[in-house]
C-alpha cells in the first residue's frame, strides 16, 4: 500500500520540489500546506499516514503543530542541520527528523516501519 | 559661603558623575548644591528640548500645583525667565513676580525674585538654572556668583547627559548589529538556502535535458539573489576601489537620478568609508521610500581633517529625525566615528542631511 503524507511547508518552492520528487519515488503526497491552520485542516480531512512538517513554518513552531496533529506520525524537516534541534526533537512527538536535502520516499517510509 | 565648601559641593558633584549614576540624580543633586549654595528658597533646573518644550529636571525648595518634576514645564509666562532665557540665550531676573504679568502662581508658592542663568552645552543652549528668593529681592552680585558656580555645574549636568546618551547610542549599536545579523540568517535562509534545497531535490528527479535547463536557469536567479544579498552585508566596490565608485554603483542602482559629486584624493579610513556609504544609502532609500523626490544630489568633500557630506532630495520634507529608526541609526554610526549628522527637512523644502566626520 502507498503510503499517503501530508507536506507541511512555509516555502512554495520547497513544496513543489518535494512533492514531484516523493511521488515520483513512489510515495502519494496527499496535500500540502504552508502553515498550521491549513495542514490541521487537511489532516482532518484526509487522514494521511504521516506528516511531513518544517520545524520552522514562518512565525509558527513546526513542534507546537505536530503536537497538535497527533495522532497522526509526524517526520519533522528542516533545512537546519538535525543536530541543533536534536533535544527539541527527541523531546517532541515526533517520529523522526529528515534534512530537507536528504529527503527520500525510502527515508520516509524508513522512519514509518521503525516507529 | 567660602570658596572651600564650594570645591566641597563640587567635588560631590563631580564624584557622582564620574559614579554613572542616571542623569535624573545628577540633575536633583545639581539642583540641591544650588539651592544651598545660595541659600536661597528655591533652586530649579530646566532643559530645553529640541521641539522647542522645556522640562522641569530638578527642584528644591518651594513648590506649588505647577512643579512637576520630570515632567513638561507649561503656561510660563512670556516675560517670565523660561521664555526670556530661552528667546535671549542670557542670564534673566525678576525682581517682583507680583508685578509680573502671569507670574502670580510663583507670587503663590511664595517667591518673590529670581534669576535665571543659561546652561550652554555642545554649542547649544541646554537648559537653565534658576534661584528664587521668598525674602526679597536677590542681591545684585546674585548673577556673578550664579554664573561662577552654575558654569561648572553646567559641566556636571552635561556630562551627565552625554554619559547617559553614550551608554543608550552603545546599546542602539550592539542591537542594530545583532538585528543585522539576523536579518541575514533570515534572508540566507528564506531565500537562497530554501531555493538550493528545492533545486537539489529537483534534480534528483530530472529526467531530461528540459528539466536540467530549468534547474539551471533557477540556479542563475538563485546566484543573483546571493550577489545581491552579498552586496547588501557589504558592497565588495567599496572596500577594492573606495568611495567614488562605491556611491556611483549606488546612484546608478537607484530608481530616481542620483548626481554624485565627490572630491576626493585618496581612500579614507575604511570605517569612514562605511559610514558615509550607509548614510548616502539610507538618505536614497528613504528618498524613493517617503520623499516622492525626483533628483538627489549627494556631495563629499574632504577639507583639513574632517570629511563633509551633503546630500540634498527635492521631495517632500518633514522628516522628522527623532522618529523612524532609520535615522536614529545613522546618528549613532556618525556619532560613533566622533562625527556629526544634521538633518534639514521643513515640510514642502525637501530634506537635507549634512554629515561632517573627522578623518
Amino acid at each position: 500500500m502507498t503510503l499517503r503524507c501530508l507536506l507541511v511547508d512555509d516555502n512554495q518552492h520547497f513544496l513543489l520540489a518535494a512533492r514531484d520528487l516523493l511521488e515520483r519515488e513512489g510515495l502519494t503526497v496527499a496535500a500540502t500546506a504552508e502553515d498550521s491552520a491549513g495542514a490541521l485542516g487537511r489532516a482532518a480531512e484526509l487522514h494521511p499516514d504521516v506528516a511531513l512538517v518544517d520545524i520552522n513554518l514562518g512565525g509558527e513552531s513546526g513542534f507546537d503543530l505536530a503536537a497538535r496533529l497527533a495522532p497522526i506520525p509526524v517526520i519533522m524537516i528542516s533545512t537546519h542541520s538535525g543536530e541543533d534541534y536534536a533535544d527539541l526533537i527527541a523531546a517532541s512527538p515526533a517520529i523522526g527528523f529528515l534534512s530537507k536535502i536528504e529527503l527520500s520516499a525510502i527515508a520516509v517510509r524508513d522512519l514509518v516501519a521503525a516507529r | 559661603m567660602d570658596d572651600a565648601e564650594t570645591l566641597v559641593q563640587l567635588r560631590r558633584l563631580a564624584l557622582l558623575v564620574a559614579q554613572g549614576v542616571p542623569p535624573e540624580e545628577v540633575f536633583a543633586a545639581v539642583c540641591k548644591e544650588i539651592w544651598r549654595h545660595f541659600g536661597g528658597s528655591t533652586a530649579r533646573l530646566f532643559r530645553y528640548e529640541l521641539d522647542g518644550t522645556v522640562t522641569l529636571l530638578a527642584n528644591e525648595g518651594t513648590t506649588g500645583p505647577h512643579v512637576r518634576v520630570g515632567e513638561r514645564w507649561e503656561g510660563y509666562p512670556p516675560a517670565g525667565l523660561t521664555a526670556s532665557v530661552q528667546r535671549t540665550g542670557k542670564i534673566g531676573r525678576i525682581n517682583d513676580f507680583r508685578e509680573l504679568p502671569g507670574g502670580q502662581k510663583y507670587a503663590d508658592e511664595g517667591l518673590i525674585s529670581a534669576v535665571g542663568m543659561p546652561i550652554h552645552a555642545n554649542g547649544r543652549l541646554w537648559g537653565m538654572i534658576a534661584v528664587g528668593s521668598s525674602e526679597g529681592r536677590l542681591p545684585d552680585d546674585t548673577e556673578a556668583r550664579m554664573a561662577a558656580f552654575t558654569e561648572l555645574c553646567a559641566i556636571a549636568v552635561a556630562n551627565a547627559q552625554s554619559r547617559a546618551e553614550l551608554v543608550s547610542s552603545r546599546a542602539r549599536l550592539v542591537a542594530a548589529a545583532d538585528e543585522a545579523r539576523r536579518q541575514i540568517e533570515r534572508d540566507l535562509h528564506d531565500g537562497a538556502q530554501q531555493r538550493l534545497v528545492a533545486l537539489a531535490l529537483r534534480l534528483r528527479s530530472v529526467t531530461d535535458a528540459d528539466g536540467a535547463a530549468e534547474v539551471a536557469a533557477d540556479l542563475m536567479t538563485v546566484i543573483d539573489e546571493l550577489r545581491e544579498l552579498s552586496r547588501g552585508i557589504h558592497p565588495a566596490v567599496l572596500s577594492d576601489s573606495g568611495l567614488r565608485p562605491a556611491l556611483r554603483a549606488l546612484a546608478r542602482r537607484s530608481p530616481l537620478p542620483v548626481e554624485i559629486d565627490v572630491r576626493l584624493d585618496a581612500r579614507l579610513p575604511s570605517a569612514v568609508e562605511i559610514g558615509v556609504y550607509y548614510v548616502v544609502s539610507e538618505v536614497l532609500t528613504n528618498a524613493v521610500k517617503h520623499a516622492n523626490a525626483t533628483v538627489v544630489l549627494v556631495e563629499v568633500s574632504v577639507g583639513e581633517d574632517v570629511l563633509e557630506l551633503c546630500v540634498r532630495d527635492d521631495g517632500v520634507g518633514g522628516a522628522d529625525p527623532s522618529r523612524g529608526s532609520g535615522l536614529v541609526g545613522l546618528t549613532d554610526r556618525i556619532a560613533a566615528l566622533g562625527g556629526t549628522i544634521e538633518v534639514a527637512s521643513p515640510p514642502g523644502g525637501g530634506t537635507t542631511i549634512t554629515c561632517r566626520v573627522p578623518v
